[in-house]
């Protein structure tokens, strides 16, 4: 038998060279093992979609898009609508890389037991109302900013002069000041009314309407406060023969003239491009795309000058 | 009994003469009233409007010859009606007619017309502390339009020098040129640069003077030919009824605000300058 040499002492020549080739060897087929094993994999870590309820037609086009922009590969869907709570804890529990939580019952359920996981949420309205949000969550507004809103306003409508809204000053003063500096920069007055009860919409909507040519709907819980105040603040505007532009292609029912919403596929891309690059991208982001509703039969009854040239940015006309 | 003869065989000749050169006059009679359908796709939006388009186009042409438009979603589903419907009209991009695999069966009838031009072009717009294309190295990008046609514009904003730069460019589709635009001002944030036609940043100039100011133009590029209507080389009755409504459609105003929807003032007949530069 012959005993080994001691491991620290340099091994004979032949040797050598046959375990430095074997460790090559080795490094080798370890390399392409790895890479094998890189190339599998996605490029980004595993993404849970906790839907809210998939049977929503707007939720389910931000999950579509999203995945038509992030691809399949390790993305696992879940339908908070069918599988509760429970199913989304256990989802958690695998440890995804990355959780888009679609809509805010989808934030609500994931975000306890996410802990300190990257959150992506979206189409959720109102988002400040989860202030103060964790470093990990990225958010993708719901509201398109007052700028762009009237921006479009004004290519649309190139003779509108002046535009009010009723608001909660407790919620929305700041927003309302913004609106009123983006006013300007296109050359439009937002003439706006504090209201803190729900009472006060409609005294205010009387004083205010005759001083504007278009009345502004905006996502403030004092005016939405139910659907009586609702149907008031409609009935009120077209008894004075004023247009209302709101935020949901919801009002068209009721008869709003115009409305700006979020694109929702545009929403699933911008949360797809967040997955791939969660790091760099802003605590916040504005609704990239914009989905025009008008109601032509409205815009001809209130006498409202359109620009023709803006029937291209159209999603939806209705006669 | 001989005459009952003759006059059923005069019958059945009669019979034989309708089968052979009566019914195809029938038969385009028949499609003539259905109508022809034109099948439209277009890479150089994302609008969704598909819904709003088919309902009013659908409604101008019941008044005209009953012809049906079906718009697309996707490429492949427009290239497949293609093969399976011969016999329609196809309103298309300029940029996606080349490619086609059969395009020589093809041919360019019309043109679309926009303020009196039937030519188009991109512009690369950047925020002002954007200084040149260099700096847009790794920029998000917002552009209407699906994504192989953002990167062919963008390949020819950028031109041979900064080609490369499009590996790590972020490209971000949105439904149309105002929210490119607008993709780049102080509320959103979400881009450095933008790739829109020049009438949107005209648009954007009308409507947001400040917000336009703001704004650099870093590139810009080819004319490019607007949306094109084509058929094959021998269109039938119907296909022919329709391509004389469309002609006559920019001066109705009814029949203009459904061109208005695609962005287009009216459709004209190709010239053959611009059909050659289509099959280059």
């Amino acid at each position: 038998m012959n005993p080994r040499p001691p491991p620290l002492l340099p091994l004979p020549r032949a040797q050598r060279s046959g375990t430095v080739a074997a460790t090559l060897l080795v490094l080798l087929v370890l390399a392409v093992t790895q890479w094998r094993a890189l190339a599998a994999v996605p490029p980004s870590a595993p993404v849970l979609v906790v839907n809210s309820d998939a049977s929503v037609a707007k939720y389910q086009e931000v999950q579509n898009a999203f995945k038509a922009t992030f691809g399949t590969d390790g993305v696992t869907e879940l339908d908070l609508a069918k599988v509760g709570e429970a199913g989304v804890r256990r989802a958690v529990a695998a440890n995804p890389g990355v959780i888009h939580c679609i809509g805010a019952n989808a934030y609500l359920a994931t975000a306890k037991h996410a802990k300190a996981k990257p959150i992506i949420l979206s189409t959720a309205i109102n988002w400040e109302r989860f202030k103060p949000l964790p470093a990990s969550t990225r958010v993708i507004a719901n509201e398109l900013p007052a700028g762009q809103q009237l921006t479009l306003f004004r290519h649309f409508f190139p003779k509108l002069q002046r535009v009010g809204v009723i608001y909660n000053p407790a919620i929305n003063k700041q927003w309302f000041a913004q609106a009123v500096v983006a006013g300007k920069e296109v050359g439009i007055e937002v003439i706006g009314r504090p209201v803190n009860r729900s009472p006060g919409v409609g005294p205010a909507l009387a004083e205010l309407t005759p001083k504007v040519d278009v009345l502004w709907l905006t996502p403030d819980p004092v005016v939405l406060e139910n659907e009586a105040v609702v149907g008031r603040y409609f009935t009120g505007a077209d008894a004075a023969k004023k247009p209302v532009f709101a935020y949901s292609a919801a009002f068209m029912d009721l008869g709003a003239t115009l409305v700006l919403a979020p694109d929702m596929p545009t929403v699933g891309r911008q949360a797809a491009a967040i997955a791939q690059d969660f790091a760099g991208a802003p605590a916040v982001s504005a609704p990239a795309g914009s989905e025009v509703t008008l109601n032509l039969k409205r815009v001809q009854q209130y006498g409202l000058e359109l620009n023709r040239e803006a029937l291209d940015a159209v999603s939806n006309l209705i006669r | 009994m001989t005459f009952h003869r003759q006059l059923s065989r005069r019958h059945a000749l009669g019979a034989l003469a309708f089968a052979g050169l009566g019914a195809p006059f029938l038969r385009r009679a028949r499609a003539q009233a259905a109508g022809a359908t034109i099948h439209f796709y277009s890479p150089e939006t994302n609008i969704n409007n598909f819904g709003t388009l088919k309902g009013e186009f659908d409604a101008f042409f019941a008044g005209v010859g009953g012809h049906k438009f079906q718009p697309y979603s996707d490429r492949a589903g427009f290239e497949k009606a293609m093969e399976s419907n011969p016999g329609g009209l196809f309103l298309m991009s300029s940029w996606h007619y080349p490619q086609l695999a059969k395009k020589a069966a093809w041919q360019p009838m019309l043109i679309g017309q926009l303020r009196e031009k039937t030519t188009q072009r991109h512009v690369l717009c950047a925020k002002k502390d954007v200084a040149n294309l260099a700096a847009l190295k790794g920029a998000k990008v917002l552009a209407a339009g699906n994504k192989d046609y953002i990167l062919t514009l963008l390949g020819e904003l950028l031109g041979p020098e900064h080609r490369a730069l499009l590996a790590g460019q972020k490209v971000l589709e949105v439904p149309k040129d105002l929210d490119a635009l607008m993709g780049m001002g102080p509320d959103l944030g979400n881009a450095q640069a933008a790739i829109v036609t020049e009438s949107g940043l005209d648009k954007l100039g009308k409507s947001n003077a400040k917000q336009h100011a703001a704004l650099v133009q870093l590139a810009k590029g080819p004319e490019r030919l607007l949306p094109i209507v084509v058929a094959l080389a021998q269109p039938d009755a119907a296909a022919q009824a329709l391509l004389k409504v469309l002609v006559g459609m920019g001066a109705d105003p009814e029949g203009q605000q459904r061109l208005r929807l695609l962005g287009l003032d009216s459709l004209t007949p190709i010239n053959p300058a611009q059909t050659k530069e289509l099959r280059k």
